[in-house]
């Protein structure tokens, strides 16, 4: 089960309100490379995988997920809370804006909400660690776009932490393919 | 006591612990509902200890193996105890 800890896993303190960013960001939100896309897909693979090893990694980067998530929505939130009316409308936000307000909402840069097609579970150890790993690279080059787009330093510090997350988990999910395929693969197909 | 008998002392604690904190959140100056919830709290901690100190960590924070991480050791909730 889980516990909630009252803090994020990394600071958020967004000093200009900067609706137009807040309708990028939010893809990382609710888009198919969001972090809520990320954490059910390693929250629902991790049941079927071989040993404690892969079961331990997926628990606990789809755990981390969820605090990436909260990151996210922290983001958005700051961003939008103090824009004026008139900058939203004047903003890619604006369409957002008419079913959400300044609220938080799973949904990608193009207003397509979240959806579980964003992720497979197919029971196969290699299949599911392998989009994983590519899961992680289009995470990462969600976060590169943002960076190429947003000039606020307060949102950028948090985005590069973030992009450097993906990095450490494809390097972590690498690792446990790696084992899976040189020394549990046998035991895998002979029906453990 | 039993691993699986402490199991469910904790489940039941920290169910109770729950139950408190969302009776709390809608009446935060309960004075009895507050010192139950505290009861409650305290003794989950207590049974987590003992149980972590016989059975393994329960959180990641609480692996304390000096040799090997038996934070990735099997059987993980979704599966069965023989």
């Amino acid at each position: 089960m889980w516990n909630y800890q009252k803090k994020l896993q990394y600071p958020v303190h967004i000093k200009n309100p900067n609706p137009k960013l807040a309708s990028y960001v939010v893809s990382q939100y609710g888009g198919p490379n969001g972090e809520i896309s990320a954490s059910l897909r390693y929250l629902s693979q991790r049941y079927s995988m071989p040993d404690g090893m892969t079961k331990a990694l997926l628990t606990d980067i789809g755990t981390e997920e969820l605090a990436h998530m909260e990151i996210v929505g922290t983001i958005v939130r700051q961003l939008a809370k103090n824009a004026t009316d008139e900058e939203i409308e004047n903003s890619p936000f604006g369409a957002y804006f008419m079913n959400h307000g300044r609220g938080v909402y799973p949904a990608d840069s193009n207003g397509m909400p979240f959806n579980a097609l964003a992720f497979a579970v197919t029971a196969d150890p290699i299949a599911d660690l392998v989009e994983d790993l590519a899961a992680e690279q289009k995470a990462r080059v969600v976060y590169d776009n943002i960076l190429k787009v947003s000039d606020d330093p307060d949102v950028n510090d948090v985005i590069k932490f973030l992009r450097e997350r993906e990095v450490v988990h494809f390097q972590r999910f690498g690792e446990t393919l790696d084992q899976i395929q040189n020394t549990k693969l046998p035991k895998i197909y002979c029906g453990k | 006591m039993s691993q699986n008998e402490l199991l469910k002392q904790i489940s039941a604690y920290a169910f109770a612990e729950k139950e408190w904190n969302l009776y709390l959140d809608t009446h935060p100056t309960d004075k009895d509902a507050l010192k139950k919830h505290k009861a409650m709290a305290e003794k989950t901690r207590e049974l987590v200890k003992e149980y972590e100190q016989n059975f393994g960590p329960l959180t990641s924070m609480s692996a304390l193996d000096p040799n090997c991480f038996d934070w990735i050791t099997e059987p993980w909730p979704w599966e069965q105890c023989n």
